[in-house]
């Protein structure tokens, strides 16, 4: 079948991107611990955060409870053990030790997402701070009324460079590192915000999940939230079928939440399903002359939706922006249609979660799998079906974190065990290590002496 | 056997086997004989079902034939292993392990399914998890441990390289879980290192001794030829100082024979050259080699041949050279050491002599004369340095000089003094010292600075010639001397006891258990003095007493005192004897005989008491056994506990054969016959066991009173 792939893409029967597509999907099937490439890991505490740039996809950059935040170079190793284990050991590391480290844990660690010159750390002592990675200093910090759990920033911005800030306060805080201060605090949620997500394709709209279960989204030009997404409010499959005239309706900025579309799909929604009165009631305000007040306050039913029973712990949109994900203390992976606010009432097999701690999960750029640290394990799912692809075990604790990285297709995740584990594709991508591989692997053959 | 080749060729990045495909292999009948399985399955099952310490060797050898046949057997064996190993018993586990183990050394395919789930299989081996330790049986479970990590250790080191799975694991049970490695490997390793280092140092240090070796040479033998003429010019000197000596001897008038004697008999022992103003700077430049040479160039050569030996180098010719070379050195100055020595010249240290000599020459104490305390200064300087050197040194032996110390009086004091003054001095009493001493026997008035130092008080003038009156000065040394109590010894008792040996207590006059205590012989007999009086028999602690309290007075610094006592004790005894002498033939008499009566017969009934007591505790004995057999025999459970006759068996209708240590009985606890009545108290009702308890105590009691055969 590879082949037939390769003869395909020879006779221009099969397009470069979709040749691309099969082989990535491919490989990201088949992903296993590797053997070959490790990391040496400079943290003494629980790994909660990863993140490889975005620019270069060549630096994984690592925070740890212990306070101390690290970068590693993906591609070349340091230093060769027993002739062909790369060990990969950090570049950088910023710890106690260092004149402004944190405190407390790092418990976000996120790139500056045009370059690698900046990233930005998140901590329980209640700083946000901006390092220049080349001289390893502190350019600015924001000093938050909370721990601060969680910290994002917009990979499509381009106008503006607000780093996103949840904290066990309240609000969710926009720092900007173009003047020093906050420029935004988005007030909504009744409990501490646990993860933050930035749109994929509006580098306007913020998306939070906070302890009391809800998820909101906000644009950013806006006052207020524009949606809270309601776990009872439902769609089935994808993505509801255009409709003529919605089409019609529509305008032509289809990220910005159209109130059209969003009706129909409510009203789709409720004929779908036995309609509860309350979302009658919700779609016949919509319907009604109040179309004008976007403003969720206006519903105080809707204003109280809640996506989780429990804290939302993490949040991840697919790299189209179109769908999110969004993990519970309740144990709970749910897909949301991000366009209609709708659970798309995907299942996924059961699973146990972490419920104290803000997870990182991970999905395929083509968006067909979906990691999920699950307790001591990483469980990849079907992003379409919730069917448990594979489970990755390999932590000896649990697992806070994991990364996908969409160019090398390797996934990276990081536990309380302190280890940053990487799982590669077991076709290697550069087979001329193959031969090399035949003379060493001399010693684990059979050796049945009796 | 050959593997499937497809498999082989993406040899490192085989993906795991999913769980569906192994179970869908493993209950396929048509992939490999249906047959093999079972026997697989069976043979783990048997092998892992003992209560053996190890598996059978033949089971194990037949597990690894069948394993060895197929692919599937792998994977059966692998997943009947797993299943085992969660089971709740540490017994089963280790046996499981030890199969593990077994496969895991010679099978890759087991290794890479095991590698795939390492994190689940490790806690259930190690128990590292405070969540779930290790099940029960505590013994098989500390030997699992063991095992389980040592196996970890050999195979992290010949498979780590290939199994990331093991590498993290290691790290994870070093670094997190704390998991004692027992490190034989690692330390081996670190020793190799250790080695490796040393000898590098070695050779860098042997290359620079190759360049400067010539040097040390020639610097050790200057120091050596220094010493050789040091000691030439003293010999020189000293034919001269023979005359001098001499001449200084005769004129300075020695009053004691015996010290001069001494001291030429320790002159002419060892060629021993004194050490004089003239020949001083030889004997310092004589010491300050000597010192340089045991103090440096010695450890320096010593050092030189350790190295030497030690290290290891492609060339040796230098080495073997240099090392004689150091060898002869090392001689030599062992040689030269040694001519020191035996001239007797104290050369290591210098300091304390000189600061010896300062002292010897200010103190006045030494001879202990306290009458004359200047002739002890008028005897030459000299001739006391000389003696006390001489007894240090240990060179000559001198019995006279060696009591210096104990007993300074009658040892030099007396030598030449007339008889009468020696009976004075044996009169004398020995006062502890103390400052009366400094003006003993003086009635004049005394200088308050008494030292005569000059001493520049800096709170204000001195008057240098203010005194102290003579008057003053003897209330001061009013001699005061404090009573002590003298320790009394008291005698044990010593009466005989029935169970053999003396009572040993120590009780003043009358033991609480044997009445009054009189003096007995070695067997406890009382030695009867004067019987019956009470007086006698009080009299020989009070003479014990008194003749205690004399010796310790005599030890005591009171003469008068200590004379009256002694007179006393003496006269005491004296009258003790008389009375003792006088009454012993008369007073053999009736009175005796009749208290001899009275004992024997109280003795007889002790006697028999004794005997009754006996005779009831053996039957209580027998009443408990009969007591114990029949609670035994009416229970099922301790058949296996106990080693019961076999007809006892056979009564009790249960399996006749004793039965075979099972898995489940290592879990069970051993449950004595106190526990099983415990139980049953607590089991039935709080007043069934109260009226039962209530008729057994009465029942004991009465049992106790009256003690019946059943």
């Amino acid at each position: 079948m590879w082949m037939d792939e390769v003869r395909g893409r020879e006779r221009g029967e099969l397009r470069a991107r979709r040749f691309q597509a099969g082989a990535r999907a491919r490989r990201a099937a088949s992903l296993a611990l590797s053997n070959r490439k490790e990391f040496a890991t400079p943290h003494h505490g629980a790994v909660n955060s990863l993140q490889v740039d975005l620019t270069e996809g060549r630096y994984l950059l690592s925070g740890a409870s212990d306070g101390s935040a690290a970068v590693f170079d993906v591609w070349n190793a340091t230093e060769y053990e027993a002739g062909f284990i790369a060990k990969h050991r950090n570049i950088l590391l910023v710890d106690k030790q260092h004149q402004n480290g944190h405190r407390f844990a790092v418990s976000a660690a996120v790139w500056y997402p045009v370059d690698t010159g900046l990233f930005v750390t998140a901590s329980f002592d209640q700083y946000v701070k901006v390092w220049d990675t080349n001289s390893t200093q502190v350019v600015m910090e924001f000093k938050m009324p909370g721990k601060v759990y969680t910290a994002a920033m917009s990979p499509v911005a381009t106008t503006h460079m607000l780093i996103g800030t949840g904290t066990a306060d309240v609000q969710v805080r926009l720092c900007d590192i173009a003047s020093g201060a906050f420029t935004h605090t988005l007030s909504g949620h009744r409990d501490g915000i646990m993860s933050l997500e930035w749109s994929a394709s509006s580098e306007w709209i913020l998306m939070s999940g906070g302890c009391d279960g809800a998820i909101r989204f906000w644009d950013i030009r806006r006052a207020g939230c524009f949606q809270v997404l309601d776990q009872s409010r439902s769609q089935l499959g994808k993505r509801p079928p255009l409709v003529k005239s919605a089409v019609d309706n529509d305008h032509t900025d289809s990220l910005g939440p159209s109130p059209s579309t969003r009706s129909l799909a409510q009203k789709r929604a409720g004929i779908s399903k036995k309609s509860s009165p309350a979302l009658r009631k919700i779609q016949n305000l919509t319907h009604g002359q109040m179309q004008q007040r976007l403003h969720p306050g206006l519903s105080s039913s809707q204003n109280r939706a809640t996506a989780h029973y429990g804290a939302v712990t993490g949040l991840r949109t697919t790299t189209d922006g179109m769908y999110l994900l969004s993990s519970g203390s309740d144990s709970r992976l749910r897909l949301w249609d991000i366009d209609s606010g709708c659970n798309t009432l995907v299942n996924f097999e059961a699973m146990r979660l972490q419920t104290g701690k803000p997870l990182q999960l991970a999905v395929t750029e083509d968006p067909s799998l979906v990691f999920v640290p699950c307790m001591a394990s990483i469980k990849a799912y079907n992003l379409w079906s919730g069917t448990t692809f594979r489970t990755f075990r390999g932590h000896y604790e649990l697992v806070n974190c994991c990364y996908y990285s969409e160019q090398d297709q390797e996934l990276y995740t990081g536990g309380n065990d302190r280890q940053i584990l990487v799982w590669t594709p077991s076709t290697p991508a550069f087979t001329e290590m193959e031969d090399h591989d035949k003379t060493l692997s001399g010693a684990d053959e059979d050796n049945w002496s009796d | 056997m050959p593997r499937p080749t497809a498999s082989s060729s993406f040899a490192r990045g085989r993906a795991p086997p999913r769980p569906a495909a192994e179970a869908e292999l493993g209950s396929d009948p048509s992939s490999s004989p249906a047959a093999a399985d079972s026997s697989m399955a069976s043979l783990i099952e048997r092998a892992t079902s003992t209560t053996a310490p190890a598996v059978d060797p033949v089971l194990l050898r037949a597990i690894k034939s069948s394993a060895r046949a197929s692919d599937a057997a792998i994977q059966d064996a692998f997943r009947l292993i797993l299943s085992l190993m969660s089971k709740p018993h540490s017994h089963v586990r280790l046996l499981a392990f030890s199969i593990a183990d077994e496969l895991f050394m010679r099978s890759k395919l087991f290794r890479s399914l095991l590698a795939d789930s390492l994190d689940g299989f490790l806690p259930l081996a190690v128990g590292f998890r405070r969540a779930n330790p290790l099940p029960p049986p505590t013994a098989s479970a500390a030997l699992l441990r063991k095992a389980a990590v040592q196996a970890l250790e050999r195979w992290h080191h010949l498979f780590g390289a290939h199994y990331r799975q093991l590498r993290l694991a290691v790290e994870y049970l070093k670094e997190s879980a704390r998991v004692h490695f027992s490190g034989l490997r690692a330390t081996v390793d670190a020793r190799a290192a250790r080695e490796a280092r040393m000898q590098e140092i070695y050779a860098a240090k042997v290359e620079q001794l190759r360049e400067n070796l010539a040097s040390i040479k020639a610097e050790i033998r200057s120091t050596m030829d220094e010493i050789r003429n040091g000691l030439e010019i003293i010999r020189a000197e000293y034919k001269k100082f023979e005359g001098y000596v001499n001449d200084e001897d005769a004129e300075e008038e020695i009053a004691s024979m015996s010290m001069r004697s001494i001291r030429m008999a320790s002159l002419m022992a060892g060629e021993w050259v004194p050490e004089t103003q003239e020949n001083e700077a030889v004997f310092d430049a004589l010491r300050e080699a000597h010192r340089l040479l045991v103090s440096k160039h010695l450890v320096t050569v010593q050092e030189w041949i350790t190295v030497l030996v030690r290290v290891n180098l492609p060339d040796n010719r230098f080495r073997d050279s240099a090392l004689k070379d150091f060898i002869d050195v090392k001689n030599e100055i062992r040689a030269v050491r040694d001519r020191c020595n035996d001239l007797g010249l104290d050369l290591d240290n210098v300091h304390r002599r000189k600061s010896d000599q300062e002292e010897e020459d200010n103190e006045f104490w030494v001879e202990g004369n306290i009458e004359a305390p200047n002739r002890a200064r008028v005897q030459s300087s000299l001739d006391v340095a000389s003696t006390s050197k001489d007894t240090r040194k240990g060179k000559c032996v001198v019995g006279a000089v060696s009591d210096i110390g104990k007993a300074p009086v009658a040892a030099n004091g007396t030598r030449n003094l007339d008889p009468q003054k020696s009976e004075l001095f044996a009169k004398a009493p020995v006062l502890p010292w103390s400052s009366v001493f400094d003006r003993w026997g003086s009635i004049g008035d005394a200088h308050v600075n008494q030292r005569g130092l000059e001493v520049e008080s800096h709170w204000g003038r001195v008057d240098n010639d203010a005194t102290i009156p003579a008057a003053k000065i003897a209330e001061l040394n009013v001699h005061c001397s404090i009573y002590r109590e003298a320790p009394v010894e008291i005698l044990p008792c010593h009466a005989p006891l029935k169970k053999g040996g003396l009572c040993q207590r120590r009780d003043l006059k009358v033991c609480p258990f044997h009445g009054l205590i009189v003096p007995r012989d070695t067997e406890g007999n009382p030695i009867e003095q004067n019987s019956g009086s009470s007086d006698a028999e009080v009299n020989p602690v009070e003479h014990l007493d008194i003749g205690g309290h004399s010796n310790e007075v005599n030890g005591n610094s009171d003469g008068d005192y200590m004379e009256e006592t002694s007179s006393r004790t003496t006269g005491v005894n004296n009258d003790y004897g008389d009375m003792a002498g006088t009454r012993d033939l008369g007073k053999i008499t009736a009175e005796q005989l009749a208290r001899q009566a009275i004992k024997n017969v109280r003795k007889r009934e002790m006697d028999r008491k004794a005997q009754e007591r006996a005779q009831r505790a053996r039957i209580r004995q027998h009443n408990e056994d009969v007591l114990r057999d029949a609670a035994l025999a009416s229970t099922s459970h301790s058949a296996a506990a106990y080693e019961q006759p076999p007809g006892a068996q056979g009564r009790r209708g249960r399996r006749g054969k004793a039965k075979a240590p099972t898995l489940a009985s290592m879990l069970k606890k051993k449950v004595t016959t106190k526990d099983r009545i415990a139980e049953r108290l607590l089991n039935t009702r709080a007043t069934d066991a109260t009226i039962r308890e209530v008729s057994h105590n009465e029942d004991m009691s009465y049992r106790e009173a009256f003690p019946n055969q059943w």
